[in-house]
């Protein structure tokens, strides 16, 4: 067992905990500042050939720090000039490291932590995780811009089920507000996969996996084929991936004996399928038709669901898909339109039991659907290169089956369970939205303005169900120099309560019911950033957030009169980080790395203590990241290796309840910190079969075995995944 | 170079700025006392958390309305009280430890536990090591008997009362002459089945059937009931007497709604639930058509302006209604302040000599001045000069007997419309 423990070395000269998190961030600091001041030097010292490196990975860092992306305001931009803080992780980077998954490339980036409960990924960012039943929801995931939830809960499910990984042309990867252009659920982040064209020659591929994960069999298949002719391109893509993470041990929280060695989890399968599909027509007369469907199947046993853990009998299994056509053409020589209508549906499978003991003679069935109709469309004025008023639309009609439980007995006899509310089946919004990016240099004349850009972007939304809500926001990003700019940001977002959460029965008494009466969540969040080169080889982008969110919806612990799990509106957040992110290449290398630091603090009334202010649960106050991409031309081979710290982290705070039931709200126990690294290698021009390149690829993650645990959220924690091997095969057609 | 300095002072200023920042501190919200009086509150927090709790807020809630009129005064010294709240989690063992970290706190006043299943234990051990224990829940009729040199109360009715009233409602009132038991398979439900059964046998009903369902190491609001309720159904009862917790009632519903036997009735049989804080449960995760049947016995008598008054304080404070027994776990309090007011020390003796006397109990003086809720500084006053004092809580006339046990008053109640509806009110001594 390998545990990189960097608060213990600090224990060891008898401080105190608070002294202890102040001589972590001295050593960082320090670090930096050796860095700044003494390496860099060094390394600038060294003639370094970047065209190298470039020519080796078909990717340099002055493209990385000059990518076009669409994310931010809605319409393409330079990276360095969006008013944002942006990540982006290009189709080549998501190979040459392996990923398998959306969850994966993302888990690489600053100020973001994925736990898993092997049913799905579970994203928190900037120091705030959703918690119990609530998988990446503080986000938006889209898909060219089109959102991809489930509406029911308002879940976004990250793993294979999400889309066929080969159609990726970049992931988007926005940490802060952008309710002000997307609306709801915009809240702490917007991730925006951006899908390839038909016409790129990486298409036309198939690829087979398998390999060993908790020591079980896993293997998938996946395929992609595009094509174009003079004014159609095609995409198709599928991918179907089988996991089997049985064998493995909830970890006992401290003081429980619960659990055994003996406690395994028995046939827990994961059988992701998803397909992703695109035609586009363009005609420069006509203009722009793009006809998309993404279909996803969440199928999933569910081992360590927190209403049962190891009744090997829980299977989640959700129908997720949209279709959607999008029209866009320029009207006059400086209005661009856009229009887009969209149908999304979502419910359960036949597939999915839910259960909550080990007796399966009854079982629990669930049952929700929603049917969303969507249409919105915008128009731009370009006014200048880089100044421009858009003014857009949208209307979101989502007709819900709320979600019902229902216990089915011995005689297959059906019963609605008792708890939550009923309310209007029909989840109405209209946003409206206004947004300005203005260059005062070229616009009003102002040569010494010639490097400032400004954006401001109001959007109001008129919801039937939940108050109506204003966003805006308003930044500046000037370039200091030629290879440094500066953004100065603030911005408020609003996470929607879903349907689930407002209207759910109870799975069982006790379990989480609905709340009629929840407000949206609400954020304010204040950005500063700095990106740059320091030398030929070395680009950074750090940035400093302040957050504050008023009505967090937490899963309310019955207290008082509540004898279930309740979502409410209880809880202030306050947190704040710094995100340092750096790339650097040299010779045949290309590596990054990047630290998150923040402190989010929760504030809530509890009866026994009134008003206490402590640290967010669930995340970890320091993540260090890191992954070198190294080509052995010679070898026709890759090596990537990739790592990551992450520090200590509080318990859920059902699990601390367990631990103290008087005092949870203010003493938990954490979780230990871990280390992990993996390595992937990949074969370069390689052609086996009729001058086609066939890329075969080897990887294992946590090379070390190390032993760490995720966060649960019932009396136990979920134990990490040990050493894991993937082998893969990818032949180009 | 300088593209690095201004990195430098962009680092410097984040690590400053969210190291300074005051919203970014943590604060738990402690406060200090002065020359505090410790007193240990226990609840099994583990077995019915919604009670357990909302007992320990109507400690803490009498203890904020002292402290916040000046404290106790002893020798002209204040003193404000500090609660040291523990949970015994329903098992004895965890009872007895919590007992030993007390007394290594130097404290020797408990209040609580919650279940009578601790309750018992933890207050022969209370008897053995001196420490004055008053319990707001634990309704088991061993708690009297016990050789305590007046060291063990309790301000919750004992089950022998709510036990008789719950026979003689079924016999005088319903009219029902035959009927099943449904109970708890430990100290507490067995004492109370075997209160029910005599008294109803004893004034000619006939008890058709009996069964009790296991309680350790299982999780009852997913225990499957049917079984259990079935033996009982098939002598076909005309009401189910149930000595059973609030966190189990929902799910017992909903089992005896799945049996076919119950749907097989023409009339349904009630379920007529002991003491406990069942509302929201039932109303939440109860079986509708089963709970709008159901009727249970409560010493929260809401007749009582005292509780009226309580009631109002308790949810200004909190925000929510109490539940059973609050009443009784503030009034515990109130009657320990009063009597170390009074005998103006904090010495386990001396304030089990003056807790008759500060409730109007036994031995008191019939003439002394009526105290009610809120008047918790006219009564410090009054006992500063040495008048007595017949403290009246929200629980009703405290009046301590000579085994510690308090007046008795109960009411009958059903939930109607999903409301709680009182039906009627009885006193017994």
């Amino acid at each position: 067992m390998f545990r990189f423990d960097m608060n213990s070395c600090i224990f060891k000269i008898n401080i105190n905990k608070r002294m202890k998190t102040s001589y972590l961030q001295i050593i960082f600091v320090l670090s930096f500042l050796i860095c700044c001041f003494t390496g860099i030097p060094e390394l600038k010292s060294q003639e370094i050939d970047t065209s190298e490196t470039q020519k080796l990975f078909d990717l340099s860092l002055d493209d990385l720090m000059n990518i076009e992306i669409v994310s931010a305001v809605g319409k393409s931009q330079n990276i360095k000039e969006a008013p944002s803080i942006v990540t982006v992780i290009t189709s080549k980077q998501i190979k040459q490291r392996g990923y398998q998954s959306v969850a994966e490339a993302l888990n690489s980036t600053a100020g973001i932590d994925i736990i898993t409960d092997y049913f799905q990924p579970n994203m928190g960012i900037r120091g705030i995780n959703g918690g119990v039943r609530s998988w990446s929801r503080l986000v938006k995931v889209m898909i060219d811009g089109q959102s991809i939830s489930l509406r029911s809960s308002s879940d976004n499910f990250l793993d294979q089920s999400l889309i066929p990984i080969e159609v990726i042309d970049k992931i988007e990867i926005i940490r802060g507000p952008n309710s002000a252009i997307y609306g709801k659920n915009a809240f702490l982040g917007v991730i925006n996969i951006i899908t390839k064209k038909g016409s790129e020659e990486t298409n036309n591929a198939i690829t087979h996996f398998a390999g060993s994960f908790a020591n079980n069999a896993t293997y998938g298949i996946s395929t992609v084929f595009g094509g174009e002719n003079k004014y159609v391109d095609f995409l198709f893509a599928s991918t179907y991936s089988h996991y089997d993470y049985s064998g493995l041990t909830p970890a006992n929280i401290p003081g429980s004996q619960i659990y055994t060695t003996t406690d395994l989890t028995e046939q827990n399968e994961s059988s992701p399928f998803s397909i992703y599909s695109k035609i586009h027509y363009e005609n420069e007369k006509i203009g722009e038709f793009i006809l998309d469907l993404s279909h996803q199947d969440i199928n999933h046993k569910a081992e360590f669901a927190d209403w049962g853990a190891l009744t090997h009998h829980n299977r989640i299994n959700v129908l997720n898909a949209y279709e959607r056509l999008q029209y866009s053409k320029t009207l006059f020589d400086n209005f661009d339109s856009h229009l887009s209508i969209a149908h999304s549906h979502s419910k359960p499978l036949n597939n999915e039991i839910l259960d909550n003991d080990n007796n399966h003679s009854d079982w629990i069935s669930r049952e929700f659907k929603t049917t969303s109709y969507e249409i919105g469309g915008n128009i731009s004025y370009n006014s200048e290169e880089k100044s421009s008023f858009t003014l857009g639309v949208d209307y979101t009609a989502d007709i819900n089956d709320y979600q019902k439980y229902y216990t089915i007995n011995s005689l297959g006899d059906k019963t609605l369970n008792p708890g939550g509310s009923t309310g209007p089946r029909n989840f109405n919004n209209t946003g409206v939205y206004l947004q300005m990016i203005l260059n005062p240099g070229s616009f009003f004349k102002l040569d010494f303005l010639n490097n400032l850009t400004l954006t401001a972007g109001y959007r109001f939304d008129f919801h039937t169900i939940y108050d109506d809500v204003l966003t805006y926001r308003l930044a500046a990003v000037y370039q200091i120099a030629n290879q440094l700019s500066t953004k100065l940001m603030y911005g408020t977002s609003f996470n929607a309560p879903s349907p689930a959460q407002l209207y759910t029965n109870a799975m069982y008494p006790g379990d989480i019911i609905g709340n009629p009466d929840l407000k949206p969540e609400r954020a304010k969040t204040l950005e500063w950033a700095i990106m740059g080169k320091i030398i030929d080889n070395l680009n950074f982008n750090t940035n400093l957030f302040y957050t504050v969110i008023e009505d967090k919806i937490e899963y309310l612990l019955p207290f008082g009169e509540i004898t279930n799990i309740t979502a409410a509106n209880i809880s202030k957040i306050y947190s704040a980080g710094i995100e340092a992110e750096v790339n650097y290449s040299y010779m045949n290398s290309l590596s990054y790395f990047n630290y998150s630091y923040q402190r989010s603090i929760i504030e809530r009334t509890n009866p026994l203590y009134g008003l206490i202010k402590v640290k967010t649960a669930l995340y970890p106050e320091h993540i260090f990241k890191f992954g070198e991409t190294y080509a052995f031309p010679k070898l026709y081979t890759r090596v990537h290796i990739e790592g990551k710290y992450i520090s200590s982290r509080k318990a859920s705070e059902q699990n601390s309840f367990i631990y103290d039931p008087i005092n949870y709200s203010i003493h938990s126990y954490n979780l230990d910190p871990y280390f992990l690294v993996g390595v992937t290698l990949e074969s370069m021009n390689l052609n086996l079969f009729n001058n086609k390149e066939s890329i075969i690829s080897i990887k294992m993650d946590n090379l070390l075995n190390s032993e760490y645990n995720y966060p649960g959220f019932d009396d136990y924690d979920i134990p990490g995944l040990g050493r894991s091997l993937i082998f893969k095969l990818t032949q180009t057609l | 170079m300088s593209t690095r300095i201004l990195l430098f002072v962009f680092v410097l200023i984040g690590f400053i700025s969210i190291n300074s920042c005051e919203n970014l501190q943590e604060d738990d919200n402690t406060r200090s006392y002065k020359n505090p009086i410790k007193i240990g509150v226990v609840g099994d927090i583990t077995i019915g958390r919604d009670v357990a709790e909302n007992n320990f807020l109507g400690v803490k809630l009498a203890a904020d309305e002292i402290n916040s009129q000046g404290g106790i005064t002893i020798n002209n010294t204040t003193h404000e009280i500090e609660l040291i709240f523990k949970n015994s989690d329903g098992n004895p063992e965890v009872g007895l430890q919590v007992i030993e970290e007390f007394i290594d706190q130097n404290i020797h006043i408990i209040i609580g536990p919650t279940i009578s299943q601790v309750a018992m234990d933890m207050a022969k051990r209370c008897i053995e090591k001196n420490i004055l224990m008053i319990s707001y829940s634990s309704t088991i009729p061993d708690l009297s008997e016990l050789i305590d040199r007046n060291l063990i109360w309790r301000t919750c009715p004992s089950d022998v009362f709510s036990g008789d009233i719950m026979a003689s409602y079924t016999m005088d009132s319903l009219e029902i002459t035959k009927a099943a038991i449904l109970y708890r398979d430990d100290n507490f439900g067995r004492a109370m089945k075997d209160i029910i059964q005599y008294k109803y046998e004893s004034i000619g009903g006939e008890i058709v059937a009996v069964t009790g369902y296991p309680t350790d190491d299982t999780e009852l609001n997913l225990f499957n009931f049917s079984t259990y309720l079935n033996d009982l159904l098939i002598e076909k009862p005309g009401i189910i007497f149930s000595a059973i917790f609030e966190l189990e009632s929902g799910k017992i519903t909903q089992d005896i709604w799945a049996s076919a036997l119950y749907q097989n009735y023409e009339v349904k049989p009630p379920l007529f639930l002991v003491e406990g804080g069942f509302l929201k449960e039932l109303t939440t995760n109860g079986q509708p058509d089963v709970v709008k049947t159901i009727l249970g016995i409560s010493s929260s008598t809401s007749n009582n302006p005292n509780y009226i008054t309580f009631e109002n304080n308790y949810i200004e404070e909190y925000g929510f209604s109490p539940t059973s027994y609050t009443e009784h776990a503030y009034d515990a309090l109130y009657s320990v302040a009063y009597a170390i007011q009074k005998s103006q020390s904090t010495q386990t003796g001396n304030i089990a000599e003056n807790l008759r006397l500060v409730t109007g109990g036994t031995g008191s003086n019939e003439n002394a001045v009526k105290i009610n809720t809120n008047e918790f500084t006219i009564a410090k006053n009054l006992l500063e000069k040495n008048v007595d004092i017949n403290y009246n809580g929200p629980s009703g006339s405290i009046a301590f007997d000579e085994n510690g046990d308090p007046k008795s008053a109960f009411v009958i109640w059903e939930i109607k419309n999903g409301e709680y509806n009182e039906l009627t009110y009885i006193e017994k001594r």
